[in-house]
């Protein structure tokens, strides 16, 4: 009786194993036999990261271009869409748009200034201006708001303060008003340095 | 049996896709900065609009010279005599010779002494109120300088260790402005903004380098 019992429950073991095996196979899907990776889990993954940073892609208002080492200040007004400049160590950039080459030294050539040498005015600068703000004026007018003349500046570390007053005061000649300067939020420790710069000493 | 044979829904073969989000996000990492961009109000005059005002008391004016041999701050017209450790008739806050050999033009300035000598003016009871600083620099005076200028000049200043904000604290050391945060009040609606030292900031045109 006692070997007998054995195989009869050997038998009921092994039908219950193929059971489970099936319902296993079942619980898959259609390729159940092929030994896949698990790849919807990073699927999931990749689509978040990907809306993420989508997101923050289309957000940024501001875009620094490359070989701008803009300061690190505690400032904390949050940037807005307007009219940007950027002065940097080659040229000075509408956008993306090249206006300018910079001499060495960072200056604007005294050929390109009303004035010459001492003048304040940087021509190039301020013809395209002129053509930015006639646009920037139609669109107020056509969405009935008016044309409120804010720029934001970013500019390099290095820029000298008389480029910028440069750049500043062609502006107000082409009817802008407010002026705000585009800066990396930090700490106090880190204002008036730039991200990569050398070790406080 | 029937039930099983149903056959399933062909499913979307993903290969394509995720070759696609594979090199989006790579790219896009690469792409996005991960630093917050703020902005620095600022006014300059319009060249027009100097002598508009003339009428009633002279106004105020408080201004900041800044040079590559320090800080130059002139009350109403009235140069500041220069602080203890400066030369007489010189910059009212000079770069120290210590910090002559530092790599950024930023690091060569006495920030800490600027800070509390404006903060000095501030507590006088006739500049209380007063909220504009016109900043002039030299021609040669580059823009990360100004902006620490103007991070200097603009709002009050407590060290990390004050648990209690206070404003009117003069700071003593070089680490302690380094650690130091800004003085939040209670402002209009329950919020908090940033005590004022001298939040607007007016440039001015650039003196002559020496």
């Amino acid at each position: 009786m006692a070997p007998e019992n054995n195989d009869k429950q050997a038998q009921i073991n092994a039908q219950l194993v193929e059971r489970i095996k099936a319902k296993r196979k079942a619980g898959r899907s259609h390729d159940a036999g092929k030994v896949g990776l698990g790849l919807n889990s990073m699927m999931d993954m990749m689509t978040i990261i990907l809306v993420f940073l989508l997101k923050s892609y289309g957000e940024e208002p501001l875009v620094v271009l490359p070989n701008t080492d803009v300061p690190i200040s505690v400032a904390e007004v949050q940037p807005t869409d307007m009219t940007v400049l950027t002065v940097n160590k080659e040229g000075i950039f509408m956008v993306r748009q090249r206006i300018l080459d910079l001499e060495e030294g960072g200056k604007v050539g005294a050929n390109f200034k009303k004035g010459g040498e001492s003048g304040l005015i940087i021509e190039p600068l301020e013809a395209e201006l002129r053509k930015e703000v006639e646009k920037l004026k139609s669109i107020a007018m056509s969405s009935g708001r008016t044309f409120e003349g804010d720029m934001t500046i970013i500019a390099d570390e290095s820029v000298s303060y008389r480029l910028l007053v440069e750049v500043m005061q062609t502006a107000i000649g082409a009817e802008f008003k407010k002026f705000r300067f585009a800066v990396i939020q930090g700490s106090m420790k880190e204002s008036g340095r730039y991200s990569g710069a050398p070790p406080l000493q | 049996m029937a039930k099983n044979k149903v056959p399933d829904a062909e499913d979307i073969n993903l290969t394509p896709i995720m070759n696609m989000v594979l090199v989006l996000i790579p790219l896009m990492l690469l792409n996005v900065v991960f630093m917050t961009i703020t902005l620095i109000e600022v006014t300059m005059p319009q060249r027009s609009a100097g002598a508009a005002m003339n009428s009633g008391d002279p106004p105020k004016r408080l201004q900041l010279f800044i040079s590559k041999q320090g800080f130059t701050i002139v009350e109403n017209g009235m140069p500041l005599n220069a602080i203890d450790g400066c030369a007489a008739g010189g910059p009212t806050v000079c770069a120290p010779e210590s910090k002559k050999d530092a790599a950024l033009e930023t690091d060569k300035q006495d920030w800490l002494s600027l800070y509390n000598e404006l903060m000095k003016i501030k507590s006088k009871s006739d500049w209380a109120t007063h909220e504009q600083i016109e900043i002039v620099a030299d021609s040669s005076v580059n823009f990360g300088v100004l902006v620490k200028a103007m991070d200097i000049a603009r709002f009050q200043l407590v060290p990390k260790s004050e648990a209690e904000a206070t404003k009117g604290k003069v700071l003593t050391s070089e680490e302690e402005l380094n650690e130091a945060r800004q003085v939040l009040i209670d402002g209009e609606d329950n919020t908090k903004t940033q005590a004022a030292l001298f939040p607007v900031v007016i440039l001015g045109l650039p003196t002559v380098s020496q």
